[in-house]
């Protein structure tokens, strides 16, 4: 008893000190610095282009698959920076820092509208790697180089593969979640 | 050089965090029965969900407790950063947070909410009997049961984010569906 109150008094003084050593950094040397505008205006674009592309007559559907991904890969960023996988240097917002990470916003943009463009399965798993491919061999590289993302104990190879299981199983829910919808319909009527 | 010195101070703290939080993970809460219980409370939500669900409109629903997902993980990662409460017990040592509760029961029983109230004035009820519910007798029961504990926060507090939360999330799905009715209108013309 004696021993789960210490670990968790030890857990939460630990946690102040990450969060604010996390808030402090972002103040001196990440908000409205060149590198931070950068990203922000990053993010918006990216934003923007997809909303473009986005075939509006199919936005549950495409809106989704990127929620689904966005869940999916919410988790497992957390996880690996909480692992110490790989980290983010630079921070839009300095809490909860994953969720405004380069790749979160990427990863579930570029896949879903590879869901919306590619509508079989055999066209979809080509696109899945190829687009699984530039994101972990050109996209990651370069946001390493740039110094956005910093893989510690992670490799491109790893990306890729993720990528790519998670671009197959998002689908393969969405095609499921549609199919049990359909039949339902066709039952009822 | 000031930069590398600080990221390498958030991983430090970090590395102990995470160690921290498995080591005690794996002595108290991995196959104890608290442990076992969350597993429940998982499983019984997500049963139930299949069960109540609206098969026809699964698509809808599911786009509805995604959302729900994505916006209780973000605001529970942050509580727990802010250090505002405390979660002593997980299905798995790392993120997400509560899993049982933000993963499972919270967005099935708002989406079962959003389903079966389909007027803004029978929704509105629904979720402020919701909110009282999770507030007042829910939240205190986890409390009494050691699987959550309040640092700076009361209850009520929480009381206006559910109602927010569930209003805005509601106005998403419905003008999500209501753009997709217009492009397709568009189309026909």
């Amino acid at each position: 008893m004696l021993l789960s109150v210490t670990g968790s008094t030890a857990e939460i003084e630990l946690q102040k000190m990450l969060t604010s050593a996390h808030i402090e950094k972002w103040l001196q040397e990440d908000v409205f610095q060149f590198k931070w505008w950068l990203l922000l205006g990053l993010f918006i674009l990216t934003i923007a282009l997809w909303w473009k592309l986005l075939n509006k007559t199919r936005i549950p559907e495409v809106l989704l698959y990127t929620v689904l991904t966005t869940i999916v890969m919410m988790g497992i960023d957390e996880c690996g920076e909480e692992l110490i996988l790989w980290v983010y240097p630079i921070y839009l917002f300095p809490l909860f820092p994953v969720i405004t990470a380069i790749n979160l916003l990427f990863v579930p943009l570029a896949l879903s509208l590879t869901y919306q463009y590619f509508p079989t399965w055999k066209s979809f798993n080509s696109a899945a790697i190829i687009i699984a491919g530039l994101l972990s061999f050109i996209f990651e590289p370069v946001l390493a180089w740039a110094d956005f993302y910093r893989l510690l104990n992670w490799s491109y190879g790893y990306s890729f593969l993720l990528y790519i299981a998670v671009a197959l199983i998002i689908r393969g829910a969405v095609v499921l979640i549609y199919s049990i919808a359909e039949n339902a319909q066709r039952h009822s009527s | 050089m000031f930069f590398i010195t600080e990221v390498s101070t958030a991983v430090e703290l970090q590395k102990l965090l995470t160690y921290l939080r498995i080591n005690e993970w794996l002595q108290e809460d991995l196959f104890h029965f608290r442990w076992f219980f969350l597993i429940g409370v998982f499983a019984f939500s997500a049963l139930v969900w299949c069960k109540l669900v609206d098969k026809s409109r699964l698509p809808e629903i599911t786009l509805h407790a995604g959302l729900t997902a994505i916006i209780t993980l973000i605001l529970d990662e942050m509580g727990e950063e802010l250090t505002l409460w405390e979660y002593p017990a997980d299905i798995i040592a790392i993120f997400p947070p509560l899993s049982a509760v933000d993963l499972a029961s919270l967005p099935m029983i708002y989406s079962l909410i959003y389903q079966y109230c389909k007027t803004w004035k029978t929704f509105l009820w629904a979720t402020l009997l919701m909110a009282t519910v999770f507030c007042f007798i829910l939240e205190p029961l986890l409390v009494w049961s050691d699987f959550y504990q309040p640092l700076k926060w009361k209850y009520y507090y929480g009381f206006p984010i559910y109602i927010t939360m569930a209003i805005f999330i509601r106005w998403m799905v419905l003008r999500i569906y209501a753009i997709a009715r217009k492009g397709k209108e568009k189309k026909e013309i």
